[in-house]
């Protein structure tokens, strides 16, 4: 049995069909792995996007929770020494009522 | 030299050809084992190593009071779990346990209980629930293989205490129990929503898709004012701690409206630790009756003017200071010789009470008790409101109730049902709806239905004239003289209610209930308000003693803090914003 030789254009054709060949193989394998590290970091991205989100409502609340009434009274009262005005010390704006 | 004959070569490649097709076939065999036989069962395992289907929790909607500050909100919080992991030693385990009780805090029955779950091999185990997102970043940050996380939410209450009983409050997984938490819980939950994740081999995140996006909880404005809120639970306490009371009440209404701005109760528990404050829960306003004594007196003189049976200045002896009614004897505090009528009132003489009250037909009496609202819900829009206790005239015992419950006996009312009724003075005639919610959306955007129009109980005019002719004197030289208030008139009527003995199954002297409501200013009314102590001591027990000067407190303040000006210049004088410029140089 004797083998069919090549000839140089069989050649080429069959290693540049072989080098497309890997090198699809190669865009496709880095596409994937590209698509799932951007997918990983677009994830890290909203967790760290939530958590900013949740910071900003905790100090929200915490600041609520700072001026509460109580609090503030007590302040005014005990460190900053404030009482209550006379009734003669008071300035009316005027006689409408707002709540 | 061996030569390769095409016979050689031929059995060769047989041979080759035959291992080829048996690895081929076993590989197809394999395959068809993979893809057909176990394909449903390998499928479903595939999907579990590399997706999640996560329920995301809707968010609560939050609770403001009328100006906006939040007084209930939700945040993040996390569940830590464990599971399993194949081919992790008992000592890895343990290793495991004690890395994550260093972070979480656990105690060493946690450990045990987790540990246990582990050699037993279910399929997870809760290390801690209620977990801070910081807490729980700082456990992600170990790395541990077989953690994993439930992401939950927390109702947190920034002013603890402030308006606990219209709070009401939520249990550790947000199911609701009570108060404005229970009653508009449809409003406030929202509809969870779900989406996929799909995590790679080091169950990193990779994807998300949201299949069904939560609905979030719409926001609820109350009628509360915090500030009001604020000033009515501080006077409360104190009263109840001066007096050595068992428990009172507080409520501050918007006599146009019918808004509560404050609803206060003592005793009141820390809204964040709701379940821990069982014996706190009772919202004595609406859910807790009571025999009110004096203040129920205005409907039977409303009952009596209206019908014509009795005149402002017609003349009652009250000099016994008793009147024997059947076997019972209904005395006063005191004697208090002849009275006009407008003076019994204001005396606040059980006599005199009595003799006007028996003019009255038994079922026009019954008849305004109705229409002031007693004997039925207020309609206040919150959970748990009881009717009170009022009896149908059939079941009255002929001689005796009347009379009694003319005084405030027989009939178990709320503070808020006398507040309700007092308040008609104030509304020109009308028995507002009270409420708690301000404003709120059901899940279409459009508004929850409000409630019915105001009924009128008296005539304005009627209304008018037993405020000036009576309710004002009440306060300026009547039974609750000490809650006068030098900068503005006040409208009121006291209450001293013995109360029933349950062992003797008797009324006793030794016990009381006090109350005092009323409205300021009386000529273009601000606030009504009702102040009620149970069981007063300290040798102190009138309502005129005990509330009046609660409420005159509550009221000034709470008059100056909205900016009213004085309708009677104080000693000092008033000072407006305009006299002010112009006294300037």
């Amino acid at each position: 049995m004797i083998r069919r030789k090549w000839s140089p254009r069989e050649i080429a054709l069959g290693a540049a069909f072989l080098a497309a060949l890997v090198g699809l193989l190669t865009f496709y394998v880095w596409y994937q792995t590209e698509a799932v590290h951007l997918g990983i970091d677009t994830g890290q991205r909203e967790a760290e996007i939530k958590a900013l989100h949740d910071d900003i409502l905790k100090l929200e609340l915490k600041k609520t929770a700072l001026l509460t009434p109580g609090r503030v009274e007590k302040i005014a009262r005990a460190d900053l020494g404030l009482v209550d005005p006379k009734t003669g010390e008071i300035i009316y704006k005027d006689k409408t009522v707002s709540r | 030299m061996r030569t390769f004959h095409e016979g050689d070569i031929r059995k060769r490649t047989l041979v080759v050809s035959f291992f080829l097709t048996a690895w081929f076939a076993v590989l197809l065999v394999r395959l068809v084992e993979l893809q057909v036989v176990d394909h449903a069962g390998l499928k479903a395992r595939a999907l579990k190593q590399s997706q999640a289907k996560i329920t995301v929790r809707a968010r609560r909607g939050d609770i403001l009071d009328r100006n906006g500050t939040v007084l209930a909100s939700s945040l993040p919080v996390y569940t830590v779990k464990l599971s399993p992991v194949e081919k992790e030693t008992p000592a890895q385990e343990t290793g495991k346990v004690r890395r994550l009780q260093a972070v979480l805090g656990l105690s060493e029955k946690n450990v045990a209980d987790v540990l246990k779950s582990l050699k037993e091999n279910d399929s997870f185990t809760f290390v801690k629930k209620q977990v801070s997102p910081e807490l729980a970043a700082r456990v992600r940050d170990l790395r541990l293989p077989g953690v994993g996380f439930d992401e939950e939410s927390r109702r947190y209450y920034p002013h603890g205490s402030l308006a606990a009983h219209v709070l009401g409050g939520v249990n550790a997984d947000e199911s609701v129990q009570a108060g404005v938490e229970s009653r508009y819980n449809d409003v406030l939950k929202g509809t969870d929503g779900q989406r996929i994740t799909l995590k790679d081999n080091k169950k990193r995140n990779y994807q998300d898709q949201v299949t069904k996006p939560p609905v979030p909880g719409r926001d609820i404005v109350l009628t509360i004012h915090a500030t009001i809120q604020y000033i009515a639970e501080r006077a409360l306490a104190r009263a109840v701690e001066e007096h050595s009371a068992t428990s009172g009440t507080v409520i501050v209404l918007d006599p146009a409206t019918g808004d509560i701005l404050a609803l206060a109760n003592y005793p009141d528990y820390d809204v964040n630790d709701y379940t821990e404050s069982k014996s706190a829960w009772l919202d004595r306003a609406i859910g807790y009756t009571y025999e009110p004594g004096s203040t129920f007196k205005i409907v039977a003189a409303s009952a009596a003017l209206e019908k014509g049976l009795v005149g402002y200045n017609e003349l009652f002896d009250c000099s016994a200071g008793f009147i024997k009614v059947g076997p019972l004897i209904i005395s006063d505090h005191e004697r208090m010789g002849v009275l006009t009528f407008a003076r019994v009132l204001i005396d606040s003489s059980n006599v005199g009470t009595v003799k006007f009250a028996a003019r009255l037909a038994a079922a026009d009496f019954y008849a305004m008790i109705r229409r002031f609202g007693f004997g039925g819900k207020t309609g206040i829009d919150l959970p748990a409101e009881e009717a009170g206790r009022i009896r149908p005239v059939a079941q009255w015992n002929k001689v005796v109730s009347q009379p009694h419950i003319a005084i405030g006996y027989e009939v178990g009312v709320t503070p808020l049902q006398i507040l309700r009724a007092m308040n008609v003075f104030a509304a020109g005639g009308r028995l507002v709806r009270p409420r708690v919610v301000r404003k709120s959306t059901n899940f279409h955007g459009s508004p929850v239905q409000g409630p019915p129009p105001d009924e009128t109980v008296l005539a304005e005019g009627l209304a008018a004239e037993l405020t000036s002719r009576v309710f004002e004197k009440v306060v300026e030289d009547g039974t609750a003289k000490l809650g006068r208030l030098d900068e503005f008139w006040m409208a009121g009527k006291t209450g001293t209610a013995q109360r029933l003995d349950p062992v003797l199954k008797a009324y006793t002297t030794k016990s009381h209930t006090a109350s005092f409501v009323g409205f300021v200013p009386s000529r273009r009314p601000v606030l009504s308000l009702i102040v009620v102590l149970d069981d007063p001591k300290e040798g102190f027990y009138y309502g005129g003693q005990v509330c009046a000067p609660i409420f005159r407190d509550i009221a000034r303040q709470v008059l100056r803090y909205l900016g009213v000006a004085p309708e009677r210049a104080p000693a000092g004088g008033v000072i407006t914003a305009d006299l002010q410029k112009k006294g300037t140089p």
